[in-house]
């Protein structure tokens, strides 16, 4: 048995890795129920932040897993497949495929589709907004040094994909962008690393 | 030679078998049923068994979970598939499990072992009026007995292994203390009672906890390991070790061999789970939930026995100090503490059947 954070979102789910997606909405809420705050088969086991990071993981995992293309992207990854499938373009993600070509963020920047959320990039938008990181680690309880290797995609430093997954979203919910168009984009960096590494 | 033994052990497994197909017919299961649940045996039973004995320690850290009930009716439906049983009443400070089959404290009990009165453990078993079972009661007397001293505890529990019987049934005392630990982790089926109910599903996890703690600070001897686990012990250390996955990330840095063994440990631990007084569907439904969560958490994996339903008969049977099982022999009750026996000689985790 792994951890939560190194189990993948099948084994979090508890779903084979052919699950169609009535199995995996089945699963999702299962989980749900058995993590929910007011759910007595977990009562007292968990202290409330690690409540609500194991939601956001199954949340997450759903996410992925019920969204075609994510969760191709996502089976490529773990069956480390070479870089075939990716070129340099960005993948055009649930998040990003609006109709609109420009989308509004929520903190009221616009990020044209296509734009790549990568460490540097994140790392430019946050000293445009003259944000410390400081700031950032103080608002996201995540590590000062983990967001430096954020910014720095230092992946070889940083815990496993579940982690980085969620370092990056609430990295993004703090400079108020999507944070899932931001994630998406950004881990494209870490599955080319992660298959480079493989070869 | 080993040869010979391995042949002889298996031709007491099936004989085994054969018997308990046909006890099981007698009691009215479905022949398909029993094939099905046999062929999926697959002789871990006999492994289980320690020096031809097989014990079976019930606890879970709250008092009034049920579990000198479960004992007591386990302990009935297991007596009649032939077997010699032996129940003991661990519990040092408030024994009772006199009552629950309509005995008298006995003459003889754990305490005269305890104080030497006695010779040894077979001197103080009593009989009962059911075939094949007996009795050892704890001591009610003694305030020192509630807190044997640890050379005292682990001569008892030698004596326990001693016994030369079938099935050895072990009732424990409330709480997580190391005296009823220690009682508790003597055996590899370790059954917990729990009751859907926030206090007690608390003292639930804490024991097992408990439990796991101190069975791997007994394997591992290197010091510095000890100490992480004694930290884990404390759930809110300041190094925030809470699960046996941050011991074993932590033992790994020290040596990878502990950290290995740890997580042999962590997947032989297997404790089983029965729920108690279950009154709705969700209330069943919480075993699986409490088999996941605490999997996925903890990374204990734990076998969902089944569970025995909340009725009326339960309460009767107290109320007239006769066993259910006997008492109420048709009551869903009875039926349910029946099946939890047979997966327990069959070693077969609970399955949903199709009435579900």
């Amino acid at each position: 048995m792994k951890r939560i954070r190194d189990q993948t979102y099948y084994e979090l789910l508890e779903v084979g890795r052919g699950a169609s997606t009535e199995e995996i909405r089945m699963a999702y809420r299962r989980e749900k129920e058995i993590f929910s705050s007011t759910s007595m088969a977990i009562y007292s086991l968990l202290e409330p932040e690690e409540l609500k990071r194991i939601n956001a993981t199954i949340d997450e995992a759903y996410r992925v897993l019920t969204d075609e293309r994510l969760r191709l992207e996502y089976d490529r990854m773990l069956n480390g497949l070479g870089e075939k499938g990716f070129s340099g373009e960005p993948l055009r993600t649930s998040a990003s495929r609006g109709v609109h070509p420009v989308q509004e963020e929520p903190g009221g920047i616009a990020f044209p589709n296509g734009f790549r959320f990568t460490g540097a990039s994140l790392k430019g938008i946050r000293e445009s907004m003259g944000i410390d990181l400081k700031v950032i680690s103080k608002k996201t309880k995540i590590n000062r040094q983990h967001l430096e290797w954020l910014e720095e995609e230092r992946f070889e430093n940083l815990p496993a994909l579940v982690y980085i997954r969620g370092f990056i979203m609430e990295y993004a919910r703090a400079l108020n962008l999507n944070p899932h168009r931001v994630v998406d984009s950004y881990l494209r960096s870490f599955y080319q690393w992660q298959n480079k590494r493989k070869v | 030679m080993g040869m010979m033994f391995a042949l002889q052990s298996q031709g007491n497994l099936y004989r085994k078998r054969v018997q308990l197909m046909e006890t099981g017919k007698r009691r009215g299961l479905g022949e398909e049923e029993l094939m099905v649940s046999l062929s999926g045996s697959q002789g871990e039973g006999s492994e289980e068994r320690e020096g031809g004995r097989t014990i079976w320690t019930i606890g879970g850290g709250k008092g009034g979970s049920g579990k000198t009930f479960i004992a007591v009716n386990l302990g009935i439906c297991l007596s009649r598939f032939g077997d010699e049983v032996v129940l003991i009443d661990t519990d040092l400070g408030g024994a009772n499990i006199h009552t629950f089959l309509g005995l008298s404290y006995p003459k003889r009990t754990l305490s005269d072992l305890i104080n030497k009165r006695v010779e040894g453990i077979r001197d103080v078993v009593i009989e009962t009026d059911i075939p094949n079972l007996g009795l050892v009661v704890g001591a009610q007397d003694l305030l020192n007995a509630a807190n044997p001293k640890d050379q005292q505890k682990w001569k008892l529990i030698r004596h326990i292994n001693s016994l030369d019987v079938d099935y050895i049934i072990l009732d424990l005392g409330a709480g997580s203390s190391f005296n009823v630990l220690d009682f508790f982790l003597i055996s590899k089926n370790k059954i917990l009672v729990v009751t859907p109910e926030p206090t007690c599903i608390e003292n639930t996890y804490r024991f097992i906890k408990s439990a796991f703690f101190r069975k791997v600070k007994k394997v591992i001897s290197h010091f510095g390991v000890k100490e992480i686990i004694d930290k884990a012990m404390d759930q809110r250390n300041e190094r925030g070790i809470k699960t046996p996955f941050d011991i074993i990330e932590l033992a790994g840095e020290i040596d990878k061999s502990i950290s290995l063994r740890l997580e042999h440990e962590l997947e032989i631990f297997r404790p089983k789970l029965i729920i108690n007084q279950v009154r709705t569907k969700n209330d069943v439904d919480m075993g699986f939930s409490m088999q996941s969560a605490f999997l996925k958490y903890f990374g204990i994996s734990m076998d969902y026995l089944g569970y025995v339903v909340y009725d009326d008969e339960v309460w009767q049977s107290i109320q007239r100090r006769k066993p259910l099982v006997l008492e109420f022999p048709q009551s869903k009750a009875s039926k349910c503490i029946n099946e939890i026996t047979l997966k327990l000689i069959l070693d077969k985790p609970f399955l949903f059947n199709s009435e579900g």
